[in-house]
């Protein structure tokens, strides 16, 4: 089984569900995906769709005693993620699983230098002495690129631009060698200059030292140029699965097919507005029976309201969770 | 060159602190009221710490003869019922009440960023520890205080420990409402996600960004302690007589009060010029801390 052995992370059935004071919510309702060693794969949505909530079930950092049950499972390099106790969890996060969040201003300490911060892993992982962590330290700020890291190390993180203090966060990330990075959303508080630095840079250091990414993000964009898989996700499922090939030129899921249409390009007429799903992602606790999709889907049928969809394996590649995906009627070309 | 480069930061880390410093010692120096209060708190407590070189008397040392004196050259602030020298057993007694002042307010802030900090972070201990601090906000401070020293008796070390049973809820539900906040901050998830345990998101990371207001209210207990020191001393579960402290000095001066004023006229304005000086340095410590006020 070759394929199992380059399955790093390994999701079956997770699911999230809230707490509240109101009753429970499944954010995350049967997710499965894998990740394969090596690979970049893309966690695409729209806000609330449950994209950062499976990210952070995969870190298990939410308050678990009141607020979070999780079921399903997650393996990850051979063992089940959700069956650990939280010291060993303490012991896999930072060390083989990093995570880079999309605000780095308030995810740097604002009392300590980014010195400080990225030595601090350093010391409680790998058990080195300070003035090694600091050396090493030193070393992966000049492996992201950042100007002048001798000086930018002393640096306290306001004293930083955006993109350098994303920098510090993925030196930090980096720092203990993961096998996984999660990137929710790393680029968000960007501009589009230092967004297209801060890609190259993941993907050079996905090349380079090959650990896998899961890159979280809306803009569809930066998945055709990054990634070679993308998981669509809608309202805590994954609707459609695939290649970026896959989902670029064959679209199946009506939410791909309007994701993509909803991408201006340079051949949309001027004076037309430009295209949009109808409708907002709906509230979790309304959820009904039938498709989620299906009250905004522009080919829904009876059978959508009253039937669940099953993911089916449309290809090798690509999976889709639509009872009628081979309805060519709405337009998947662009333009 | 490794060795090279690593020397420069150094000494630009140094600059840029020493800037920094600067710019912070500028702008407390331009708050002329709050350098006051630190002028005469530092003047004050000279005195306190100097007390045996300024004064060659003895504080204990009895005169009868002299008993009930005037100020004079002699004695500048007068002699007491016992003929001992007011100035001396001022300066004595200003040494105990901001000893005792101090030692309250770091047992207080110790003890309650402590339990503000575990009440914030564990929430099985939130409402034990909350409740519990209720219960004793509940009894007026200065009662809580006397019923506390009749249990442990009247000491100087039991005066310390009783005001700081006292004062540490207040301190500790500041630390917990200050740390629930800092411990939404993103920085203390991303931190979670490097896989740092709770003891050292608590005292490591929560512990120092919750620190300006806890060193603010501090301040306010160290001038509140040598109040209730005094009140302690004034109604004779205090400092024990005869050590003097400005609370015991000014109890002395309460039966001779028609007769000489001096007794209690010298000590209470040093205690008022203390505790107004630690007020005053403490709200200029606030405004230095706090961005938002105006400076």
């Amino acid at each position: 089984m070759s394929e199992n052995q380059n399955v790093l992370l390994k999701i079956d059935d997770l699911q999230t569900t809230f707490n509240t004071v109101r009753g429970s919510i499944t954010a995350i309702n049967g997710v499965s995906f894998k990740v394969r060693k090596g690979e970049v794969l893309g966690l695409v949505g729209e806000s609330g769709c449950g994209k950062s909530v499976t990210a952070q079930s995969i870190m298990r950092l939410y308050d678990e005693k009141k607020l979070v049950s999780y079921k399903g499972s997650i393996q990850f390099d051979g063992k089940n993620i959700l069956k650990l106790t939280p010291e060993e969890m303490e012991k896999l996060r930072g060390s083989e699983i990093a995570m880079v969040f999309q605000d780095s201003l308030s995810s740097l300490d604002p009392l300590f230098t980014v010195g400080d911060q990225i030595a601090e892993t350093l010391i409680s992982h790998k058990k080195i002495d300070r003035k090694q962590a600091w050396k090493r330290a030193l070393k992966l700020l000049e492996l992201t690129g950042i100007p002048a890291p001798e000086q930018r190390i002393k640096a306290y993180p306001h004293e930083l631009s955006g993109g350098m203090r994303q920098r510090v966060m993925i030196a930090m990330a980096l720092s203990c060698d993961p096998k996984l990075l999660i990137a929710d959303e790393p680029t968000t508080a960007l501009d589009v200059t230092i967004q297209a630095q801060i890609m190259d840079l993941i993907v050079d250091l996905n090349h380079s030292l090959g650990m896998s990414v899961i890159l979280i993000t809306h803009d569809l964009g930066v998945v055709a140029t990054v990634c070679q898989r993308v998981i669509i996700m809608y309202l805590g499922e994954v609707v459609e699965e695939g290649l970026v090939s896959d989902i670029f030129n064959n679209p199946l899921h009506p939410y791909t097919k309007g994701l993509i249409k909803s991408i201006p390009t340079f051949a949309t007429p001027k004076n037309e507005p430009l295209y949009m799903i109808r409708g907002s992602v709906p509230v979790l606790n309304e959820v009904k029976t039938g498709c989620r999709f299906c009250n905004r889907c522009e080919q829904a049928r009876d059978q959508c309201k009253i039937e669940t969809p099953v993911p089916v394996q449309v290809n090798g590649t690509q999976t889709v969770r639509c009872w009628n995906y081979k309805n060519k009627q709405i337009l998947h070309k662009r333009g | 060159m490794n060795g090279n480069t690593s020397h420069e930061v150094a000494s630009l880390d140094k600059a840029g602190i020493r800037e920094h410093r600067r710019i912070m010692l500028k702008s407390f120096l331009r708050n002329k009221l709050a350098l006051t209060g630190l002028i005469i708190l530092m003047a004050l407590t000279l005195l306190a710490i100097f007390a045996p070189s300024i004064t060659p008397v003895d504080p204990y040392e009895m005169e009868v003869a002299n008993r009930l004196q005037p100020p004079s050259r002699e004695h500048i602030f007068g002699t007491d019922a016992f003929g001992r020298d007011v100035f001396t057993r001022t300066i004595y007694g200003l040494r105990i009440s901001l000893t005792v002042g101090i030692l309250t307010a770091l047992f207080t802030m110790v003890a309650g960023m402590i339990i503000g900090l575990l009440a914030a972070y564990f929430d099985f201990l939130d409402n034990v520890l909350m409740r519990l601090t209720e219960a004793m906000m509940s009894i007026p401070t200065t009662l809580l205080a006397i019923a506390l020293m009749t249990l442990l008796g009247a000491t100087t070390g039991n005066v310390v420990l009783s005001m700081a049973i006292v004062s540490t809820p207040g301190v500790a539900r500041l630390a917990r409402s200050t740390a629930l906040s800092v411990k939404q901050a993103l920085y203390i998830e991303a931190v979670k996600s490097q896989g740092a345990s709770w003891a050292r998101i608590l005292f490591k990371h929560i512990a120092p960004n919750i620190l300006s207001p806890i060193i603010v209210q501090t301040t306010f207990i160290f001038a509140t302690a040598i109040i209730t020191e005094a009140s302690l001393s004034f109604i004779g579960v205090g400092v024990p007589p005869p050590i003097p402290s400005l609370g015991n000095i000014l109890y002395e001066g309460k039966a001779v009060i028609y007769d000489s004023w001096w007794m209690v006229t010298f000590p209470g304005i040093f205690m008022i010029l203390s505790v107004l000086a630690i007020n005053i340095l403490g709200d200029g410590i606030r405004d230095l801390l706090d961005p938002l006020s105006n400076r």
